[in-house]
């Protein structure tokens, strides 16, 4: 199997969205789920669309359109899965990052991250938030 | 069931989406929907991010690249021929490559909101028109028309080879470092014949700009008619 490239952090988070939702991982959710990841930064919906064209692109992910649904004016989802490819990036990077906090929980102590996210989200007008 | 936004709101922003990706993108809209300004302004903030993820996709660099080139070297001879004023001019070559950035951003844009799936030749040199029409009609008070026209002719013609050639595949996934499409052969014997008509074409308008330039649109013009011809008519 060809061995994935390194993931950006973004693309790190929307790989995990699609993880965790499984079969209802389509933009909406997964844009859901990366801004609740993501916290306390904001993730907007443009940025969420042009990723998941990159990991498709890069082989990560799959998709396919859904069938249409009265909840969205009758219009189809495109849903996304989580290729082979993508799972084994996934599972590196999450190797990677448990490294990490290690090593900082090591130096720092486990209460660093309070301080961190003590601060309210900052909100801007339009801004959409989770 | 919960209401949606207005239909002809909801028309209006899918003309700026591209139809691959219009569907699924309306829908997301559709659910996160509030209000008209809501929506609106949140249209307005993905609308650019999947037109710019859509032109990555569907654009080639080294094809589009070779197309500017080409243009540009179509109004260099047809200013040569038609009109060396315009070369010697204080910013002429400058003025010369407008033609081609427009019709390449123009071309990029035709690809990005193309329809999915294999497109006619006749179709590929229909796209390539409008965009070296964009060109020319831009150009159209900046340089002389001799030259303007002859130029846009000649680009026509060669852009469109280019184009029938090296057909753009449409939801191809390109890894980051994956081929241009010219990279993978495809139909070797056919290629082979399409060259040896577009050489053809390419000696007839250089021997119709040496002989008589002002005539030169009208060969052109036949050269691509039989180069169209050749490619519908041809079995894949």
């Amino acid at each position: 199997m060809a061995r994935p490239d390194s993931l950006g952090q973004f693309e790190q988070l929307l790989l995990t969205a699609i993880l965790t939702l499984r079969e209802d991982a389509y933009g909406v959710s997964i844009h859901a789920k990366a801004a609740e990841l993501a916290k306390p930064k904001d993730v907007s919906l443009g940025a969420v669309y042009v990723t998941l064209d990159r990991l498709e692109d890069k082989g990560l992910v799959s998709s396919r359109l859904s069938d249409p649904t009265p909840e969205r004016g009758g219009r189809a989802k495109r849903c996304y899965q989580l290729e082979a490819l993508g799972e084994r990036a996934l599972q590196e990077s999450a190797a990677t990052a448990k490294r990490i906090w290690d090593v900082t929980t090591e130096i720092w102590g486990k209460d660093w991250t309070k301080e961190q996210w003590a601060k309210p989200p900052r909100k801007r007008f339009g801004k959409e938030t989770a | 069931m919960r209401s949606g936004p207005p239909k002809k709101l909801e028309a209006i922003i899918g003309l700026f989406l591209p139809p691959a990706c219009r569907e699924e993108v309306l829908g997301d809209l559709y659910e996160r929907y509030t209000g008209p300004v809501q929506y609106t302004f949140l249209a307005m903030r993905v609308a650019p991010c999947v037109i710019l993820s859509r032109i990555r996709r569907t654009a080639d660099a080294r094809v589009l690249l070779m197309e500017a080139l080409l243009i540009y070297a179509s109004y260099l001879v047809a200013a040569w021929y038609a009109d060396r004023k315009a070369l010697l001019d204080q910013w002429g070559f400058f003025r010369l490559a407008v033609p081609a950035v427009l019709a390449v951003a123009f071309m990029m844009l035709e690809d990005a909101w193309a329809p999915v799936g294999k497109r006619s030749p006749l179709r590929l040199t229909g796209e390539v028109a409008m965009g070296t029409l964009f060109g020319f009609l831009w150009m159209v008070r900046r340089l002389p028309d001799t030259l303007n026209l002859v130029g846009a002719c000649a680009s026509l013609l060669l852009v469109s080879a280019v184009r029938i050639m090296f057909r753009p595949q449409m939801d191809r996934p390109q890894a980051a470092a994956g081929p241009a499409t010219w990279d993978e052969p495809q139909a070797a014997p056919g290629n082979a014949k399409s060259i040896y008509v577009l050489a053809a074409a390419i000696v007839l308008i250089a021997v119709s700009l040496a002989a008589r330039p002002r005539n030169a649109p009208i060969f052109v013009i036949v050269a691509l008619l039989i180069w169209v011809g050749f490619n519908n008519t041809r079995k894949e």
